[in-house]
């Protein structure tokens, strides 16, 4: 009869019978933490003064902190080492009939080996955290924040090992053999991963409304998806005087926890439940063998038709299909007969199950056919009113402004600008948005493309194309439902069409869509945060420090004026300049601002622009002549067209006049501007010619420009306005 | 004692045991018999609660075996197939099973193991297969249980250690309360150790019986009769199973107690007649023949 005594006994004796596995574990650990930290440590001594580590902050902000994720790889790893050699024996029936012959129940013998399994990785792990410390306390790093770090470190890495543990645990009892367990326990760690993102890559091939949002549709619950959700939390930043803390990765653990109870049940579950003599066989359980052959054939096939389909470097939708169509079969067929020829471990059995071959068929075509012919609505699906709580909406081009979400000491990281406005703006019964929703999900418009050949641009199909869908624009749409799902589709507009614009036009006019597009807006207090303008007109650019007071004063008129603006207003008006808010990190950090958070300045934007010329910049300044030694046009449309017969003097033409520069610079707009244009007003723009200035030092203007639509002057018109040979 | 009430086994679609009913009294030796295939394997594996039957039950000690602990202390299955831990030498197994048999005794082992001229410290993996087996019956004895399950374990065994083997279970049956179950597809291999056998074939049994018993009841006489009418007198008063003529020699296989045949002989005043002594092997031709069998297809 065993006992408490016993069943530590047995512990022992398992860790003694697969004593190269602790082994290992104790190696790698010691590379990973010991070695790696004082290669790290010394790095920070020897560059201390070109880096900004504070020594102090290495081991609870990095060691233990932020490599939190680099090392749960390694715990994964050795979670998948510990599950398959601790239950690996299920497979082998001389084993299976030595220990299940043993007077010891299934029940203990399962917590035997998995108590063992956890002791060679907890021993180890808390062993090297140890030594860490004790390394740190040498060299006078230690402090309460590192010790309590390490603890969490410990603690969320072990969680992670129990986790993926009882997952490959689970797999190895599911499976009879040793190659079809690591194959199945690489797909329980990340099956439902791997399934979002083969889900996301069908949607997109299929439906032109779909939309992903980066890892939000993946965090899935495979421990790779959980591990995935975890990096996600970690804080990129670390204020200075705090150190890095666990506080904000709880919901991940807590998630993880869940997985750990889930998997460790099945994991038990599955080990009472496998009968014995299926060691040595593929599946050990019977009835889940046609399960499992599905989960795997319908992916691969998708996968397969996928790859076929983006191989074929077509563009064109049907031609695309029929590819798709192809590597899907072929997908099909093949891992159809190697699942089976794995499942029995004989190629004489490919073509077994027929039954199960058909219905697997059966369940492809259906698949295929719901992706190909929408069957469920996914493109035309707009809820119904009283089913929505809110919506967002984010038209592209119309006053991007990105906000910096976080800021590190070594890089920026900026919210998407779509996803920042379809999570912040919440527009409610405005009845012009469901119209304008529904109206481009009942058109349907969506890009077109077509296979490139020499020649493309004259056939009547292309131009054809190319007028068709010079207007279009896309908008992205987020319903937060009542049920608290979110749902997302990307739409495409045409612009030509008056009533879409109107909708376009009464939507901008929403104060909740004005909310939720500008930064400045939503941020409480924004302009305490910014103690730094850029402003950047036509021609110049400035940087002003201004103090609170000022600070306040501007951010109040700029969001009245702002406020203020009509769709009309933006869509024809070219912006004066931008103005862009530095942050007290961007100061610090960067001393520079970036190319997305730019606020523009409207000509109608009275009030702002004296208030700024008040604080010693005038954004209607032009440039004077004098300042202008000469100035290049250069027409793009003939570089293109005589690619192989360009040579520099049959494009470009070059003014020094001063009656011509000054023409010139009258109609010029900095292309800084020209990008940050709503599509609609590009139209006013003429993109065909590109504006070179250099000053009188022989420097050019560090900006490129272009002129306003009809507002070519004559003489560049008929200097590079046409191909001379 | 062993009590198996109607169990079933199947294996995909492969029946391997079927409504097998069988009972192996206390301290006897029983010899599990059959050709490959027949289910012996899955048999004992179910009996020592390895393998769950798909029906019936198997009590040992009135003890259901399977997922019971307290009825599996008192057994110890010999695989047919047997595993050594990587790398253990003969103390490492005994340590081993000293953990999960709380009866082992490591002082017998320690005794058994140089009387058998093995290495206590030598790599197990360096054994051949006899050397594996005799460890293995070494470490079943040692382990004090009451029931031993050997699978094939005597096939490969050298008719020395055979020999050996058998009187350490001599032994122990003379000694304690022991009750070893031995499956062999050799007839021959059970016959001088064995009480009782139970014939497998196709999953089922054919007949399970007690041999003395089977030894009593069945002999085999030489005689040379008179003349011809003795011979058919001979063959109404005894029970015949089988008659081989060799010219004027008769051997006659029959049914019943010696004293009674060889009454029912002498009365005739052959020319000559004794008693041949019946092989195990002989006797169960003989009595499978009669159920409708030809043994000699089943088994050898």
């Amino acid at each position: 009869m065993t006992s408490k005594n016993l069943f530590f006994r047995l512990v022992r004796q398992d860790i003694k019978k697969r004593i190269w596995c602790p082994i290992v574990i104790f190696i790698t650990y010691f590379l990973i933490l010991e070695v790696h930290m004082l290669m790290e440590l010394d790095s920070i001594y020897k560059y201390a003064k070109d880096r900004e580590y504070d020594l102090l902050h290495y081991i609870p902000d990095t060691l233990f902190g932020t490599k939190l994720i680099t090392f749960s790889f390694i715990i994964c790893a050795t979670a998948f080492m510990c599950a398959l050699g601790g239950f690996s024996y299920l497979h082998s029936k001389p084993q299976v009939d030595i220990y299940h012959s043993m007077p010891v129940s299934r029940t203990k013998l399962f917590w035997v080996q998995y108590i063992s399994g956890i002791l060679q990785c907890f021993i180890p792990l808390v062993f090297h955290v140890l030594v860490c410390l004790a390394i740190a306390a040498s060299r006078s790093l230690l402090n309460t924040q590192s010790i309590v770090n390490s603890i969490c470190f410990v603690g969320t890495e072990l969680f992670i090992f129990f986790m993926v543990y009882s997952a490959v645990i689970a797999a190895v009892c599911l499976t009879g053999n040793l190659i079809i367990s690591i194959l199945g326990a690489g797909a329980l760690f990340s099956y439902s991963t791997l399934i979002a993102l083969l889900k996301g890559a069908l949607f997109e091939h299929f439906f032109h409304t779909y939309i992903s949002f980066g890892y939000e549709e993946r965090l899935t619950v495979s421990p790779l998806g959980l591990i995935i959700r975890l990096k996600k939390q970690l804080p990129h930043n670390v204020e200075k005087g705090t150190f890095f803390s666990y506080n904000s990765l709880w919901q991940s653990i807590m998630l993880i926890l869940i997985a750990v109870v889930i998997y460790t049940a099945a994991a038990f579950v599955l080990y009472r439940k496998r009968p014995s003599e299926s060691a040595g066989k593929a599946i050990a359980f019977s009835k889940v063998e046609p399960i499992l052959k599905t989960l795997i054939v319908l992916p691969a096939m998708l996968l397969s038709g996928l790859f076929f389909a983006e191989l074929s470097g077509s563009y064109a939708s049907s031609e695309q299909f029929r590819w798709f169509l192809f590597g899907a079969f072929f997908g099909f067929v093949i891992v159809c007969l190697l699942v089976e020829i794995a499942f029995r471990m004989d190629i004489r059995c490919a073509l077994e199950h027929k039954k199960q071959f058909a219905f697997n068929a059966a369940c492809a075509v259906l698949i295929v056919v719901i992706f190909r012919y929408d069957v469920l609505g996914y493109n035309t699906y707009v809820p119904l009113e009283k089913q929505m709580q809110s919506c967002a909406v984010s038209i592209d081009g119309l006053m991007e402004i990105a906000p910096p979400e976080s800021i590190t000491r070594n890089w920026y990281r900026y919210s998407d600008i779509k996803n920042y406005r379809l999570q912040t703006m919440h527009i409610e019964k405005n009845p012009s948005v469901m119209k304008l929703i529904r109206k481009a999900a009942k058109e349907g418009l969506h890009y077109k493309s077509i296979n490139y050949y020499i020649g493309i641009e004259e056939s009547q199909e292309y131009k054809e194309l190319v007028e068709q869908q010079k207007n279009y624009t896309s908008i992205t749409v987020g319903y937060n439902l009542l049920n608290g799902s979110k749902v997302y589709r990307h739409y495409i507009v045409d612009l030509s069409d008056t009533e879409t614009v109107q909708l376009i036009s009464e939507i901008f006019s929403d104060y909740q869509y004005k909310l939720g597009s500008v930064p400045m807006l939503s941020a409480e207090n924004f302009y305490q945060s910014c103690p730094e303008i850029v402003c950047t007109s036509n021609f110049h650019e400035q940087r002003l420090r201004l103090n609170v007071e000022q600070q306040s004063t501007l951010s109040e008129i700029y969001q009245k004026e702002l406020l203020k603006l009509t769709f009309e207003e933006a869509a024809s008006t070219i912006p004066v300049g931008t103005i862009c808010f530095l942050t007290k990190e961007d100061i610090k950090y960067h001393n520079y601002y970036n190319g997305y958070s730019l606020y523009d300045i409207y000509p109608q934007f009275t009030e702002t622009i004296a208030l700024i010329r008040k604080y010693g910049f005038d954004f209607n300044a032009s440039l004077s002549v004098e300042e202008i030694s000469e100035i290049r046009v250069r027409n793009y449309k003939i570089e293109a067209e005589t690619e192989e017969n360009f040579t520099d003097d049959n494009d470009y033409a070059v003014y020094t006049q001063k009656d011509k520069m000054k023409a010139i610079i009258e109609q010029a707009v900095n292309d800084r501007l020209e990008d940050r244009s709503f599509s609609y007003i590009r139209r006013l723009l003429n993109e065909e010619f590109g504006i070179e200035i250099v000053c009188t030092d022989g420097q050019y203007l560090p900006y490129g420009y272009t002129f306003r639509v009809n507002h070519v002057p004559d003489f560049v018109e008929k200097d590079v306005g046409e191909y001379k040979n | 004692m062993i009590a198996a009430a109607h169990i079933s086994k199947r294996f995909g679609i492969i029946e391997a045991v079927k409504d097998v009913s069988v009972t192996i009294k206390k301290g006897e030796v029983f010899g599990l018999i059959g050709t490959n295939g027949a289910g012996k394997s899955t048999f004992l594996r179910m009996a020592c609660g390895v393998l769950k039957p798909d029906s019936g039950s198997i009590l040992i000690d009135e003890k259901s075996v399977y997922e019971n602990p307290a009825a599996k202390s008192e057994i110890f299955f010999i695989s047919d197939d047997q595993y050594f831990l990587p790398n253990a030498n003969p103390l490492d197994m005994a340590q081993f099973y000293r953990n999960y048999y709380s009866g082992f005794d490591m002082a017998r082992f320690l005794e058994m193991i140089g009387k058998f001229g093995l290495s206590r410290r030598r790599k197990i993996n360096t054994f051949s297969k006899g050397m594996k087996k005799q460890l293995s019956v070494l470490l079943g004895i040692c382990a004090n249980t009451k029931y031993m399950f050997c699978d094939e374990t005597f096939d490969g065994l050298d008719p020395v250690m055979r020999q050996a083997v058998k009187s350490i279970f001599a032994g122990e049956l003379a000694e304690r309360d022991f009750t070893p179950v031995i499956a062999s597809h050799n007839l021959r291999e059970l016959e001088d150790i064995c009480d009782s056998v139970g014939i497998l074939h196709q999953g089922g049994f054919l007949m399970q019986k007690d041999l003395e018993e089977m030894k009593l009841n069945i002999h085999t006489i030489q005689c040379v009769l008179q003349n011809l009418e003795d011979e058919t007198a001979l063959m109404h008063t005894i029970d015949i199973i089988k008659i081989e003529k060799r010219g004027r020699l008769s051997i006659i296989t029959a049914r019943g107690k010696k004293e009674e045949i060889m009454n029912k002989v002498q009365s005739l005043h052959p020319i000559f007649a004794e008693i041949l002594p019946l092989s195990l092997e002989e006797i169960f031709i003989s009595e499978t023949e009669v159920v409708g069998y030809d043994i000699k297809k089943l088994i050898f």
